[in-house]
């Protein structure tokens, strides 16, 4: 796995500092302050959750958990302990670099502004400033839910969000939501954005972790 | 199996076997009194033996142990002259006392061997069962694993060693690509198997939106479906259903991989959701050449295939299938299609809940 990914990333231009344990990973991590922490959840030494934990105390560069496809619960920990996006083992070159660009692109807009102004992606235009939304040219209507969850969405385009975090950007804070509110206002969202609702190409279902605005739908 | 089992839940333990002496000792000292007049002394004491006897059988020494106590007590208070005192004139009685506390101790002994050879004997059948299990999913793994890693094997040594044109390597790469996936497939399948037909599968139920687990089932075997038309309908009528999301997505993904396999011919697949009184419905329909006659129930047993066992495949995606939806409470059928060729792959999942509120917004 290490040969693959060194070779991967190597080859597509990127540094890398490879470390094989939880404690040194997070040395290495304070020492050469990397743009993207790739971070394998099966660390020999500690938790890859609590490694994530520790991370996010002194940093906020965004890191991608690696996980494998028995180990979902630990998937939606690392998310929900600030983990940026995860893998799930087999996973293809084209995945990891897509979310690895994925990952470097929050890092620039974090440095610019919070959110951009105007979020395009394929057919569907988002307008922050104008809160106008357009799918094939055409203005469509949102409850403020609806729009809230969208920009949630387009903030954080292409990143996987769980449905904790969904509930609380959207519902707040302090709400007592329920993961099934979230449910029912995305199938809203879906057919007032998506071609065809049960196939999304948007706003897809990451199942059993939350949800992700797929940039691939964009067609860049 | 489980019935011989069952045969151990009939000793009584605990507080219950004491409870069981001190009414068979009652009983019997009540019939005892009632005919006292009628039976001799040592019949009464042959009656409060019975007693002993019945109590070994049911429980264990403790209880057996109480009731020659109790019997002797009761056999000395009510039938024996001082009558209605514990006094004893004669050394006979601690005779009387000690036959039936050996009876007692002998009796219940005895049985609890027997009970615990039959526990023996049982366990050693399940593990024979296990062991047949274990080979018999052993033979069909290697053989499974086997053929895509010989592809595997051959496929990059050849790019390793012999001198290959742009055109071969690529087919090289395309297959050392698509037998892996393969594998995958049939890992995830075998993990599968043995969390849900494990003892401990644990479903973890929630409110979903039926439509987006179809679609989330759809986006997986979006590969495999390739150019394929997929006619999706769910009924507007469905709202919240309780199940595990994750678990019926595979579900899902079993029977459209399925359906996908057995129909070489490239035609439609469809999907539909409906929900009726008490149930909420799931139907994979394919054009396929449809299930022989007589298969309705084979096709859901473990590593059973249909055709000619050229389709590749585990053999295990119906039985996952059917173990995911029975642990709902649900049920799964396969059937032909009445109206054109094909097979139909259903379950059912039953709704006995009302689905909970969400609460409502005024349009922007």
């Amino acid at each position: 796995m290490q040969r693959y990914l060194r070779t991967l990333l190597r080859s597509s231009g990127y540094i890398l500092h490879v470390e094989s344990r939880g404690q040194d990973a997070i040395a290495a991590a304070a020492q050469h302050l990397p743009d993207v922490i790739l971070l394998d959840l099966g660390l020999p030494d500690v938790d890859g959750v609590v490694v994530t934990r520790q991370l996010r105390e002194w940093t906020m560069t965004p890191i991608l958990v690696l996980t494998a496809r028995d180990m979902e619960r630990d998937k939606v920990e690392a998310l929900d302990a600030g983990a940026d996006d995860y893998l799930t083992k087999p996973f293809s070159s084209r995945e990891l670099l897509a979310r690895v660009r994925v990952a470097l692109r929050h890092v620039a807009l974090r440095r610019n502004d919070d959110a951009e102004p105007v979020f395009e992606c394929g057919d569907l235009r988002v307008d922050h400033g104008k809160r106008l939304v357009t799918v094939r040219g055409e203005a469509i209507k949102l409850t403020p839910i609806e729009y809230r969850l969208l920009t949630v969405l387009t903030k954080h385009a292409g990143k996987v969000l769980t449905h904790r975090q969904i509930l609380r950007e959207v519902w707040g804070p302090k709400s007592t939501g329920y993961p099934h509110y979230v449910r029912v206002y995305m199938l809203q969202l879906r057919r007032k954005i998506e071609r065809d609702p049960a196939r999304p190409t948007y706003l897809v279902t990451e199942t059993g972790v939350g949800y992700r605005l797929d940039l691939e739908a964009c067609g860049s | 199996m489980q019935e011989s089992h069952s045969k151990g839940s009939s000793t009584l333990d605990g507080w219950r076997g004491y409870l069981f002496a001190a009414l068979v000792v009652t009983t019997f000292a009540g019939i005892g009194w009632l005919l006292r007049n009628s039976l001799a002394e040592a019949d009464v004491g042959m009656t409060f033996l019975l007693a002993v006897v019945i109590v070994a059988h049911r429980t264990s020494i403790g209880p057996s142990l109480a009731t020659a106590g109790l019997s002797v007590a009761a056999f000395d208070f009510l039938f024996v002259p001082p009558f209605y005192t514990f006094a004893v004139r004669e050394a006979q009685y601690l005779v009387t006392f000690a036959a039936m506390a050996v009876v007692g101790v002998t009796i219940s002994s005895l049985t609890a061997r027997v009970r615990e050879r039959e526990r023996a004997a049982h366990e050693a059948r399940l593990l024979v069962e296990a062991e047949q299990v274990r080979n018999a999913l052993l033979s069909s793994i290697s053989h499974d694993v086997r053929t895509p890693l010989g592809s595997l094997v051959g496929s990059a040594s050849a790019l390793l060693e012999e001198h290959l044109d742009e055109a071969n390597r690529a087919v090289l790469l395309e297959t050392i690509y698509e037998e892996s996936r393969h594998l995958q497939r049939l890992l995830d399948n075998l993990l599968q198997m043995t969390r849900v037909t494990g003892n401990a599968m644990s479903v973890r139920k929630e409110w979903q939106v039926p439509e987006e687990v179809v679609g989330s089932a759809l986006r997986r075997v979006g590969d495999l479906l390739g150019e394929r038309l997929v006619e999706v309908e769910v009924d507007p009528k469905v709202g919240l259903a309780r199940f595990d999301g994750m678990l019926i997505e595979l579900v899902l993904v079993n029977l459209i991989e399925n359906s996908v396999k057995y129909d070489s011919s490239g035609g439609p697949v469809g999907l539909a959701v409906r929900s009726t009184q008490d149930e909420l419905i799931w139907e994979v329909t394919d054009a396929g050449p449809g299930l022989p006659p007589g298969e309705e129930d084979v096709i859901f047993r473990k590593f059973y295939r249909g055709g000619d066992r050229t389709e590749r495949g585990s053999g295990l995606g119906l039985t996952i299938a059917k173990a995911i939806v029975e642990a709902h409470g649900g049920r799964i059928w396969g059937c032909n299609r009445s109206e054109q060729r094909g097979a139909v792959f259903g379950f059912g999942l039953p709704a006995s809940e009302a689905a909970p509120p969400v609460p409502a917004e005024e349009l922007a």
